[in-house]
């Protein structure tokens, strides 16, 4: 089990709740003792004992690529709290709660916490909350990238205003559902939900990791979005092409060539493969867990069993504008190219 | 790490994680497992005049058509570094005409 400190992102578009949402939540006795990095401090209507603000400061390194954006308001911050906490300067802190705001993009969050060393050793994404105003969000997905990204990172996903006159809850949720099926969604009640059901996700636990697989297999059959579209529908229409689907492989699958691909992959179109998560049949006795956000994959674990008796390989990609038929093509053609190099090993080392 | 940029390599890249690191004969396998990246590299890589080579089990050395010898900390770096030989085109995976030549 890990010790890392599970840090729990609060994004959502401009006027979507967030704030009315995390005022909620810090009443809840489970936040007692979790810090909370806000952008307005005067917006939260609390006095929280570890309320902090922070600027969203980055810094966008010469490569241009916006996974490579790291916040460096977030690495100082976190930085700083460990160091405080281990000196005793402050109550120590189970937990981390940042909210970001409305036009942010939360990926770059993510990749923080990854790419900092010490931040890595120190904290663990346990979620992304999304929330999504019931009332706006008809235009905000046709209009706003942002609202996509918000919703595609999501690992749980708040409708607020669904009480308001003129609120088409079905087309909001279909809207929500067709660009995310693995989101669990939630209707908030005047900003109001149990603290249990957005907090200790541990999407990236690894005693959870395999559950989490299953869980988003079940909603993409759930929820099947896996038309081959790969046209944009409408220039201005941000979502367009956006679907989930599932791959499944009986054989096992090369590792070496599968990390090969993925990096290939993500190195031509990683702007457009949103999130992946899969479970992977590599030879082993227990299945590779693997789980990534746009670029920022998450190094993959082995698990020591399946946790079921399908013991195929299952992949769930969400992207954007690639055809289902693609990938599954691609891959297979990748990991056969590795299999004949297989019964020739002493040939490739020579 | 970014999966894009391959910037930043304090950690190490997310492919080189698939195998149990904390078994006897751990560093053998990675090493086995290195080379072998190499070789798949190279089938992908030759029909392209690229090459690919292991570099003091830390890095790969990129070989361009013209003789340029770059280094590389991942593979991720390494598709970085193939773009840019490639005036900003990358190796696209998906594309029908790279899956024939394979």
């Amino acid at each position: 089990m890990s010790t890392r400190i599970p840090l729990t992102l609060i994004t959502g578009f401009l006027g979507s709740g967030k704030t009315t949402l995390l005022g909620h939540l810090l009443r809840d006795p489970l936040l007692s003792d979790a810090v909370v990095l806000v952008n307005e401090l005067g917006e939260v209507p609390l006095d929280h004992h570890l309320l902090r603000q922070v600027d969203e400061k980055t810094v966008i390194l010469d490569s241009g690529c916006i996974c490579c954006t790291i916040r460096t308001d977030l690495v100082d911050e976190l930085r700083d709290l460990q160091i405080r906490q281990h000196r005793g300067q402050i109550p120590a802190f189970r937990r981390v709660i940042v909210e970001t705001t409305g036009l942010a993009d939360p990926v770059p969050v993510l990749a923080t916490l990854l790419q900092d060393p010490l931040l890595a050793a120190h904290y663990m994404a346990d979620g992304v909350v999304t929330t999504v105003d019931a009332i706006n969000a008809p235009l905000q997905a046709r209009r706003q990238p942002e609202w996509v990204k918000q919703v595609v990172v999501a690992d749980r996903i708040v409708l607020t205003k669904t009480d308001l006159a003129g609120v088409d809850q079905p087309l909001v949720e279909r809207l929500v559902r067709d660009r995310n099926p693995v989101a669990e969604l939630l209707i908030a009640n005047h900003g109001a939900i149990p603290a249990a059901a957005l907090i200790g996700l541990g999407v990236l636990a690894e005693d959870r990791r395999a559950e989490q697989v299953q869980a988003w297999l079940a909603a993409v059959e759930a929820n099947p979005s896996d038309h081959d579209h790969t046209h944009d529908r409408d220039e201005h229409d941000h979502h367009a092409g956006v679907h989930a689907f599932a791959l499944r492989f009986e054989e096992p699958l090369d590792w070496t060539m599968f990390g090969l691909w993925l990096a290939m992959l993500l190195q031509s179109h990683g702007e457009n493969i949103l999130r992946v998560k899969g479970l992977l049949d590599t030879g082993a006795k227990g299945p590779l867990v693997l789980h990534g956000v746009q670029h920022v994959i998450h190094p993959p674990t082995h698990l020591a069993a399946w946790p079921d008796d399908d013991h195929a390989s299952r992949i769930v990609l969400i992207v954007r504008n690639i055809a289902r038929t693609d990938v599954e093509r691609s891959l297979r053609t990748f990991d056969r190219l590795a299999k004949p190099a297989q019964s020739t090993k002493s040939e490739i080392l020579a | 790490m970014c999966s894009l940029c391959g910037t930043l390599g304090a950690a190490a890249h997310w492919s080189e994680g698939g195998g149990d690191r904390t078994q006897v004969g751990a560093r053998r396998d990675l090493l086995r497992e290195r080379h072998r990246r190499v070789a798949l590299l190279n089938s992908v890589l030759r029909s392209y005049s690229l090459s690919v080579d292991e570099w003091e089990e830390t890095a790969y050395i990129l070989r361009g058509p013209s003789g340029q010898a770059i280094l590389c900390n991942d593979l991720t770096g390494v598709f970085a570094e193939v773009a840019r030989l490639r005036g900003g085109v990358a190796l696209d995976p998906l594309d029908p005409t790279l899956l024939e030549r394979l």
